[in-house]
């Protein structure tokens, strides 16, 4: 199986305060795996440093095989990643719903009726349509969450980083979450304080501490595996 | 705002009347009753919120009110009686023109007029910074509100407020840091598109356009 | 702080126009894409600033915050003021359209006061304290003396206006001065590396 992700030995530093030192993960390909650990202890550092926005202390991370030295290593992965920020706020460049969902579409160069297509048939399938024309700013937390998960999803990323996906949302909402990240047949990393969401989506949980990150495999449901293993796209269960 | 919600008089069309209006009437230096034509017609769109529009005219005519009795008091009052009217007829032609819109609006306007993507990108992080920064402030004044402390001119009230200020700065600054993120994580290019197509001008914005150069050009009832 | 749409002479106007439409180019066309959040930012402050009140007696001032804006963004200030006032004129009809290059010219450029002032180093507290309250002070000072001049140069009967508004600054001046001075401090006791210079 191939990796999506190799990370050894890492270690992170902020305002000169070491985080954690020697972070190993392997992260094979279409996995979905959980990274829990208390508030402040480095796990948007951790995405951030998979995403390419900063550079460890230390250690070796590879993505997809090869090696990111530096900075400018990141720019050959860029459009395989994912990133959904743990604000909502932030993620959003243009004003209104559809044209923020459109965005890397657009930015890659595809034509405008493609775009607009995909556009509509993610916001159809996460069950946004609704909001197409809206002012991102003006929706409720749940559903700008939803608005920056269509985002992501659109560009097709072949590694996707969740930054704390549940924040704000009621059970109905994280439900659907659910459902939706189950579907997905790609890497995933979900930042999560949430453990009963967690254990239904992923194979494997990390709890992060200074000394680094302890797997355990999710063993609630061994059912969940094989439906999400199997899934390619359509509602069949074997 | 919603881009399916129809403005009666569509907002890039509205920047260019503002516009052309302004400059024109700010040149005048004898005024004539056909100037406020198109006024008429954008005040009967925005009939509903007449009241409120007019509010806000007459709290913008205090600095003005101000100038022009500082001329009166000169003997100056042909000059007096011309800023006023100018002034009047140029800050009601934006108040009809633009209640109602807000900063994502203007934003989208300046998208439509096809102006170069930097400067419709800036527009559009600036509404969202606008947008982001006000509901700080909102909160902030909540607070105050709850806690029952009410701002007085003591350096207690200023250094809450400046404490206040240094908030927002920082805030404002982290979330300039987070913008960059998300450009760079999601593949910026140096443009914020767009799916909709040009938007189509409605009878309305023709009818103030037309009404809009009959003002300016017609000259019928001399004031002064 | 703005003047008025229809208070000016065309040939200020215009004036004014010209002048701010080179600086404000100038400071755009060298604006780079990674520098567009920032300036978009403190554009925003600036435009919010006019909706915080500070009480002075019976009444209260706005807060103009271009010190700050300016020690922060520099010559990209032009740029952000712009964008802040255009909006303000716009939405608020604070200022317009056609006195907007007047405005620009009034409230952007004594910004950048704000930015050499924040570029010195000062040895000792009491020179830091006075340092940054000029911060505030001196570029709305500056705004107020270029508004009265704007307002006298529309004409000898506009003189008297123009007097009686550089007074009406006065306070507002100290005002600003003080909230900066301690707006600064905060800043620099809760996240120093925001005041860092590079
Ligand atoms: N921009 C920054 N500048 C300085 N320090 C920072 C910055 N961002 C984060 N930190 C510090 O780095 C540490 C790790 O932050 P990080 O955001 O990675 O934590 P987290 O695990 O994601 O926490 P949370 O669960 O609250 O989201 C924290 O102690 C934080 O104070
Ligand atoms: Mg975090």
């Amino acid at each position: 199986m191939s990796c999506s992700l190799t990370m050894k030995n890492i270690s992170a530093a902020r305002n000169g305060v070491t985080l954690y030192n020697g972070i190993t993960l392997n992260l094979s390909h279409k996995e979905k795996i959980a990274i829990i650990g208390p508030n402040g202890c480095g796990k948007t550092t951790l995405l951030e440093m998979i995403a390419g926005l900063s550079l460890p202390q230390s250690g070796l991370l590879e993505l997809f095989h090869r090696p990111m030295r530096s900075l400018d290593d990141f720019k050959t992965v860029r459009t395989m990643i994912g990133y959904l920020f743990q604000d909502s706020d932030n993620q959003f460049l243009a004003p209104i719903v559809e044209d923020d969902v459109a965005f890397s579409l657009l930015a890659q160069g595809i034509s405008k009726e493609e775009a607009a297509l995909k556009t509509a048939m993610m916001l159809q399938d996460l069950g946004i349509a609704h909001l197409a024309k809206k002012v991102v700013y003006h929706l409720s937390g749940g559903e700008k969450k939803l608005v920056a998960l269509a985002g992501v999803l659109i560009a097709e990323p072949k590694l996707m980083l969740l930054d704390e996906p549940t924040n704000g949302l009621d059970n109905a909402m994280q439900q659907k979450l659910v459902a939706i990240l189950r579907k997905i047949d790609k890497s995933i990393i979900i930042v999560s304080h949430h453990r009963e969401f967690l254990e239904s989506i992923v194979d494997k949980i990390y709890t992060m501490t200074q000394e680094g990150l302890h797997g355990t495999f999710n063993a609630s449901n061994p059912q969940k595996s094989y439906i999400w293993r199997t899934y390619d796209g359509h509602e069949t269960t074997l | 705002m919603d881009q399916t919600s129809h403005p009666p008089i569509t907002p890039c069309v509205a920047l260019l009347l503002a516009l052309v209006y302004g400059c024109t009437i700010a040149l005048q230096t004898h005024m004539y009753v056909s100037m406020s034509l198109i006024l008429f017609f954008l005040a009967w769109l925005k009939r509903r919120f007449l009241l409120i529009i007019f509010k806000r005219l007459v709290m913008l005519n205090t600095l003005i009110v101000f100038i022009a009795l500082t001329l009166y008091w000169q003997h100056q009052e042909h000059l007096a009686g011309l800023m006023l009217l100018r002034s009047n007829l140029m800050l009601l032609c934006i108040l009809l023109l633009f209640h109602g819109c807000n900063e994502f609006t203007i934003a989208i306007a300046m998208q439509r007029l096809a102006l170069p993507h930097k400067i419709t990108t800036l527009f559009f992080f600036t509404s969202k910074s606008i947008f982001l920064i006000r509901h700080e402030l909102v909160l902030f004044k909540n607070t105050l509100r709850i806690r029952g402390f009410t701002p007085k001119t003591d350096l207690l009230s200023y250094k809450t407020l400046a404490g206040f200020i240094g908030t927002l700065v920082i805030k404002a600054l982290e979330r300039s840091v987070a913008l960059q993120k998300a450009m760079l994580l999601r593949g910026f290019q140096g443009e914020i598109y767009t799916l909709s197509r040009r938007q189509s001008l409605s009878s309305n914005d023709a009818i103030a356009t037309l009404l809009t150069l009959i003002s300016l050009f017609w000259h019928q009832g001399y004031l002064l | 702080m703005h003047i008025s749409e229809g208070v000016l002479r065309p040939e200020i106007l215009i004036g004014g126009a010209v002048l701010s439409t080179a600086l404000v180019f100038y400071a755009f066309k060298t604006l780079k894409n990674e520098e567009i959040p920032k300036t978009a930012v403190l554009s925003a402050l600036f435009f919010l600033a006019s909706f915080i009140h500070i009480p002075l007696g019976p009444t209260s001032v706005h807060l103009v915050l271009g010190g700050i804006v300016g020690a922060l963004l520099g010559p990209r200030a032009f740029v952000a003021i712009f964008v802040a006032l255009f909006l303000q004129g716009i939405l608020f009809g604070y200022g317009g359209l056609t006195t907007l290059g007047v405005n620009v010219f009034n409230l952007a450029f004594p910004t950048l006061a704000g930015y050499f002032l924040f570029r010195l180093h000062p040895h000792t507290l009491w020179k830091k304290t006075a340092l940054w309250f000029c911060i505030g002070f001196v570029p709305l000072g500056l705004s107020a003396f270029l508004l009265s001049l704007t307002l006298a140069l529309n004409g000898e009967a506009f003189v008297s206006a123009a007097q009686l508004a550089f007074l009406a600054h006065l306070p507002v001046m100290f005002i600003e001065g003080v909230i900066t001075l301690f707006a600064l401090r905060f800043i620099e006791k809760v996240a120093p590396a925001w005041l860092e210079v590079v």
